[in-house]
């Protein structure tokens, strides 16, 4: 993204009146100009809150060092304990929140914990789930696994909790995935099951601004001068409202949760690999 | 009825009780309820009137005549709202 889509950017988000910006990738601290333009967002009196994989170039690294953990946040999407990762863990400490992004039932999460403890990480852990892309030529965690990710999640969601980490979820997670009760055994935290996937508007880098990443194609658009994100959200949502009626499975048409909007029917992207042709 | 076929920018998912119609090119999206998910099931496959009503009479317990009744409905219907074309001859 060139400094000055970086700039048009932020003028969207001000008008908006959101607060935060968020950098995603790719790996967004790889941007050879990262540290300029991460600093122009705070200057403007934006928080900032990068999306990494934690394998910094070191002027990156050195910048959110530097900056403070209130106006600076970053996520490390974790998947196995990379020793590289360790240099950005033990710098940032507390002003890192842990992420893992979920692509087959077979996960370990366990591990984050250790890290956590170790590095004086923030105690919680937001969860994702591999969602398809476009074309769903990606890997990605098939539908058909989620019941058995949300038993596992539960279990290990136990033995978090206890030591004190608390969860957040991205989008797709729904309810049906988890063991009954779990929801209200976990309180607000479970918020974001089954009410994510409404346009969170992503900014690439060639100044479109799409409904999300995978659904650029469905439901994207040139980064509009003077308009507002809710008039974009508002027009993304009536440009995929008939997509939207599908869920990942198609028992989610005569769901009682779907049908009272408890759950919106999960992923969109993934909801849409069930489309034939 | 093997004169149909869906339209090329319609795709569709098989629901709980029904199937989803839906027109890429406009996000409309159209919920087909049983027998008329049957109906669609049938005519996007190419399968003849006189099969399709076989077909409608067996799994929805319908008399021939409201057979064909629901057939023929059924396809104005989702040609008048454009998810099925004529096929072309030969194809």
């Amino acid at each position: 993204m060139s400094v000055e889509t970086f700039r048009k950017a932020l003028d969207f988000l001000a008008r908006s009146g959101i607060g935060e910006a968020r950098l995603l990738g790719g790996e967004p601290t790889l941007h050879p100009e990262f540290p300029r333009l991460a600093a122009l967002a705070l200057e403007r009196g934006f928080k900032v809150r990068v999306f990494s994989n934690g394998l910094m170039p070191a002027p990156a690294l050195e910048w959110l060092e530097s900056c403070a953990p209130e106006r600076v946040a970053v996520l490390i999407n974790i998947a196995h304990g990379d020793p590289l990762q360790t240099p950005a863990l033990a710098r940032l400490q507390n002003r890192v929140t842990l992420g893992l992004n979920i692509h087959t039932p077979a996960f370990e999460p366990a591990f984050l914990l250790r890290l956590i403890r170790r590095h004086g990480l923030s105690p919680s852990i937001r969860f994702g789930l591999a969602h398809p892309d476009a074309d769903g030529s990606n890997s990605f965690l098939h539908p058909r696994y989620y019941q058995a990710v949300g038993m596992r999640l539960a279990r290990f969601l136990e033995t978090a909790r206890s030591a004190g980490v608390e969860p957040s979820f991205d989008c797709g997670f729904v309810p049906c995935m988890f063991p009954p009760g779990f929801a209200d055994a976990l309180g607000p935290a479970a918020g974001g099951i089954g009410a994510c996937c409404s346009p969170v508007l992503d900014i690439l880098p060639d100044a479109r601004v799409a409904a999300c990443f995978p659904l650029a194609r469905l439901a994207g658009e040139p980064l509009p001068e003077s308009e507002t994100a809710d008039a974009l959200r508002a027009r993304f949502t009536a440009r995929l409202s008939g997509y939207r009626r599908l869920g990942v499975y198609r028992e989610c048409a005569a769901c009682e949760a779907r049908q009272s909007g408890r759950c919106n029917g999960g992923c969109l992207a993934a909801s849409l690999q069930r489309l034939r042709p | 009825m093997s004169e149909y076929r869906a339209a090329p920018q319609v795709s569709w998912a098989v629901e709980a009780g029904g199937v989803l119609l839906i027109d890429r090119a406009t996000g409309a999206a159209v919920a087909l309820g049983y027998p008329q998910a049957a109906v669609w099931d049938f005519l996007t496959r190419g399968e003849s009137e006189e099969r399709i009503c076989a077909m409608l009479c067996a799994i929805a317990s319908l008399q021939p005549e409201a057979a064909r009744t629901l057939l023929l409905e059924t396809a104005a219907a989702l040609r008048e709202a454009g998810f099925l074309e004529p096929r072309p001859a030969g194809g």
